[in-house]
């Protein structure tokens, strides 16, 4: 990997990771380390990382750093993380809708938010999620179902609660 | 697999999940058509999902890598910076060599002065042996001097004679001149024999040795006491000859002893010492046993 093809993985693939990482632990500086430790490792090891699986691997190392900073930091509430970052959406008809959505991810455990994020957000398969949180291809997918459920009973709820 | 009212929910999420083939998909929309009742619940399954959003990462100015961050000097030019005799001088005086130099150094300066406070005491020693020399010859001149007032010994060829042969023995003793020791001991013998005859014959012998001043003079005065006198100046002579024979016996003796192992002397002495110890300590263990 020449430094101009880092350069462009640092184009294509650092708003991804770092909205993955903001909408998981919803603290931004946070996120920043996190995707700044990402790619310092992409670069360490670029020399063994396939051009194909980058950002797979971009994401992977995100992924463990966010556990291990979760792990460290339990104190932090997660709530409300999805508010911090309002500036950064783009605000339509079902904004509404959406609010109620995000308050119901970040009642979940992130697991499966990262489940959703990565599905939803970056449209990873089974297997690939599965490759970057260390899991089996029927274990994102039972867990994945799992979440939209919970997630369908919360916005059943909590429209009833608004309504 | 066909969708049915038990199975319905799978195919659903994973139609929401884009996980289904063109087929599957086909199959879910069919069954919905079938059943319009299960449309709500897939459009509530459908409100899961998340829209993407564009969130933006503004800090990529920090992850860029730049060129000019990867670049290297040549390596010839590096060559040309390394400063290779500094290194060598730097690393011959390391501290351990030092500390190896300056052990040599003491103990060559160890030896030196072993070698020089081993060669001394000799040299004090030959000196004392011709300082008494000396003073006893000058004693021997005192008594000459009071027996005979008259005789200028100073002067006297006699008396040089005499001095020289107590003196030549002691300097060849310690100057190394290869004078022998024999011949010295055959000119005491003579002088006996000349007293001998001075005592027997004494105007033969004035005749004989006319030449001679010393004998003149001594003849003249009182021929029986000076050959007493010449017999203990002899005797005094032939004392000290001994005496100086014992201090070179002693010395070579000594000399012997020294057992030297390339550069280092060993007393032969003491080590003379340890092996009669050992030897005892044996016999006593070979007398237990034949006890």
């Amino acid at each position: 990997m020449t430094v101009q093809d880092f350069n462009n993985c640092v184009d294509n693939y650092s708003d991804g990771v770092y909205r993955f990482i903001v909408k998981n632990i919803g603290h931004e500086a946070d996120a920043q380390d996190i995707v700044q430790t990402a790619f310092e490792k992409l670069w360490i090891n670029r020399e063994k990382v396939e051009a194909e699986k980058v950002k797979s691997y971009l994401f992977t190392v995100a992924y463990h750093q966010m556990i291990d900073h979760i792990r460290k930091d339990k104190k932090k509430s997660t709530t409300d993380n999805f508010e911090e970052v309002k500036g950064h959406t783009n605000t339509s008809s079902n904004a509404e809708l959406k609010q109620i959505l995000l308050r119901a991810i970040n009642e979940l455990n992130p697991t499966q938010k990262s489940l959703v994020l990565l599905k939803d957000y970056e449209g990873y398969s089974y297997q690939e999620i599965g490759e970057i949180m260390n899991l089996s291809e029927s274990q994102v997918k039972v867990y994945l179902h799992r979440a939209r459920l919970i997630l369908k009973g919360k916005l059943i709820h909590l429209e009833k609660m608004s309504a | 697999m066909k969708i049915n009212i038990q199975n319905y929910e799978t195919h659903f999420l994973s139609y929401i999940d884009n996980e289904l083939s063109a087929n599957e998909r086909l199959a879910v929309e069919n069954f919905i058509i079938e059943n319009p009742g299960y449309e709500n619940e897939l459009n509530s399954l459908k409100q899961t999902a998340l829209a993407v959003e564009n969130i933006i990462f503004e800090n990529k100015s920090s992850l860029y890598r730049l060129e000019a961050m990867e670049a290297s000097l040549p390596i010839a030019f590096k060559q040309n910076l390394y400063r290779e005799e500094a290194k060598l001088v730097k690393g011959f005086f390391t501290r351990p060599r030092i500390i190896g130099i300056a052990s040599l150094a003491a103990m060559l300066l160890l030896l030196l002065s072993y070698k020089i406070y081993s060669t001394n005491p000799t040299n004090t020693l030959n000196e004392i042996v011709q300082n008494n020399n000396k003073e006893k010859i000058n004693k021997n001149r005192e008594d000459i001097a009071r027996i005979m007032p008259n005789l200028d010994i100073e002067n006297k060829p006699s008396t040089k004679y005499i001095s020289n042969t107590i003196d030549k023995p002691a300097h060849n003793l310690f100057t190394n001149e290869n004078l022998p020791l024999e011949k010295e001991t055959n000119f005491n013998q003579q002088e006996i024999k000349i007293a001998e005859n001075i005592n027997n014959e004494p105007d033969k012998i004035i005749n004989s040795i006319a030449s001679e001043t010393t004998i003149n003079t001594i003849t003249e005065n009182n021929t029986p006491s000076i050959t007493e006198q010449t017999n203990t100046i002899i005797n005094n002579t032939n004392n000290q000859n001994e005496e100086q024979e014992n201090y070179n016996k002693i010395n070579t003796e000594d000399h012997d002893r020294s057992i030297y192992i390339a550069n280092f002397e060993i007393d032969g002495d003491k080590l003379r010492g340890i092996s009669r110890r050992f030897n005892a300590i044996f016999k006593k263990n070979r007398n237990e046993k034949q006890k």
